[in-house]
C-alpha cells in the first residue's frame, strides 16, 4: 500500500487538487488500483448550503481528474521524470459516466497501461464504488513534455 | 437551472448567444478559484478537466435556453492544446446536433483566438416539462 506521503512525493499537486488518497495495488508495472474517498468537506461542495436544492453528485470532471492522477502515479512509480520535464494530460476519449458518485462513496480506480512509448503513455480502465461501475475510461493519454510548455508564457 | 451543483470551478461560463445548434459562451477565470492553489503551488494552470467542465456547463446552459434538460452520457473526446492560466478569458464556440436520439455537442475553446482545447460531449436530452406544459 502506498499512502499520501509517497503520493505527495510523486505528484506536484497539492490541496485541494490532490484527488487520490491511497494506492492499494501497484505490484504490476502496467496496472494500478487507487482509492479516492469522496467527502463533502472538499471545496467543490462549499456553496451547497440549501438542503432542498442540492445535487450531491461529485463533479464528473474531477472524478476523471482523480482517475488521471492514479494513472500518473503508475508512470511515476516506475521512473523519475528528468528535471525540466513534466507529465501532462494530452487527450482523453470514450469516457462514460455510468452512475453518480456522492460524498461518502469510496471510489476505486482501476488503471491499466496499454502503451508506453517512453514519453507517451496510453491508459484505459474504470472506477467502481462497492464493485458497481461508476466510470468507464476508454483512453487517457499522458505525455512527458518540457516544463516550458506550461511555463513559457508567464 | 434551479438545482445548484457541485463543480470544480466556482464560476460558470456565461452564454452569450445560442439557438439549438450553435452557441457561444465566455468565461473569465477568476484567479481566486480554489483549484489554482493546488494546481500547482507557485505555478497555477487550469487543470484540463476544468475545460471539460466549462464545456459541459456551457452545453447545459445552451440546452436549457432551448427548452432541453440534458444528462451527460459520455465525454467522447477532449484534446488539450495549450495551458490556461488564472485571469484568462475563455471563449467557447459550441455546435449541437441530434444523433440517434442523443444530443452531440462539439466545443472549440480558445483564449485570445488561440485554441486551447477541443471537446466532444454526448447527452441524453429531454424536454423541460414546465415549458412544454403551457
Amino acid at each position: 500500500m502506498i499512502g499520501l506521503h509517497t503520493i505527495f512525493r510523486s505528484l506536484p499537486h497539492r490541496y485541494p487538487a490532490v484527488l487520490v488518497d491511497r494506492v492499494v495495488d501497484c505490484d504490476s508495472p502496467d496496472q494500478l488500483y487507487a482509492i479516492k474517498a469522496i467527502s463533502c468537506a472538499e471545496p467543490w461542495y462549499q456553496d451547497l448550503d440549501q438542503p432542498d436544492a442540492i445535487d450531491l453528485e461529485y463533479p464528473p470532471a474531477l472524478l476523471l481528474e482523480s482517475w488521471c492522477q492514479a494513472a500518473s502515479l503508475l508512470v511515476l512509480a516506475g521512473r523519475t521524470i528528468a528535471a525540466g520535464s513534466t507529465l501532462l494530460l494530452g487527450r482523453v476519449g470514450g469516457i462514460r459516466f455510468l452512475s453518480p458518485v456522492i460524498p461518502g462513496d469510496v471510489v476505486k480506480h482501476r488503471v491499466r497501461l496499454d502503451l508506453d512509448s517512453g514519453d507517451t503513455f496510453v491508459f484505459s480502465g474504470d472506477s467502481v464504488v462497492a464493485e458497481e461501475p461508476v466510470l468507464q475510461v476508454g483512453s487517457v493519454v499522458l505525455a512527458i513534455r518540457p516544463e516550458t510548455v506550461v511555463r513559457s508564457e508567464q | 437551472m434551479s438545482t445548484r451543483i457541485a463543480a470544480a470551478l466556482r464560476g460558470r461560463p456565461e452564454l452569450i448567444a445560442s439557438d439549438d445548434t450553435v452557441g457561444r459562451a465566455r468565461f473569465l477565470l477568476d484567479p481566486n478559484e480554489p483549484v489554482f492553489a493546488g494546481h500547482y503551488p507557485g505555478a497555477p494552470i487550469l487543470p484540463g478537466v476544468c475545460l471539460i467542465e466549462a464545456a459541459h456547463h456551457a452545453a447545459r446552459a445552451m440546452a436549457f435556453a432551448n427548452g432541453m434538460k440534458v444528462d451527460l452520457i459520455e465525454l467522447n473526446s477532449a484534446r488539450f492544446q495549450r495551458p490556461v492560466r488564472p485571469g484568462d478569458e475563455l471563449e467557447l464556440a459550441l455546435t449541437g446536433q441530434r444523433s440517434e436520439g442523443n444530443w452531440l455537442v462539439r466545443a472549440e475553446l480558445t483564449v485570445a483566438q488561440q485554441p486551447v482545447a477541443r471537446i466532444v460531449l454526448r447527452y441524453d436530452p429531454s424536454p423541460i416539462r414546465e415549458l412544454t406544459a403551457r
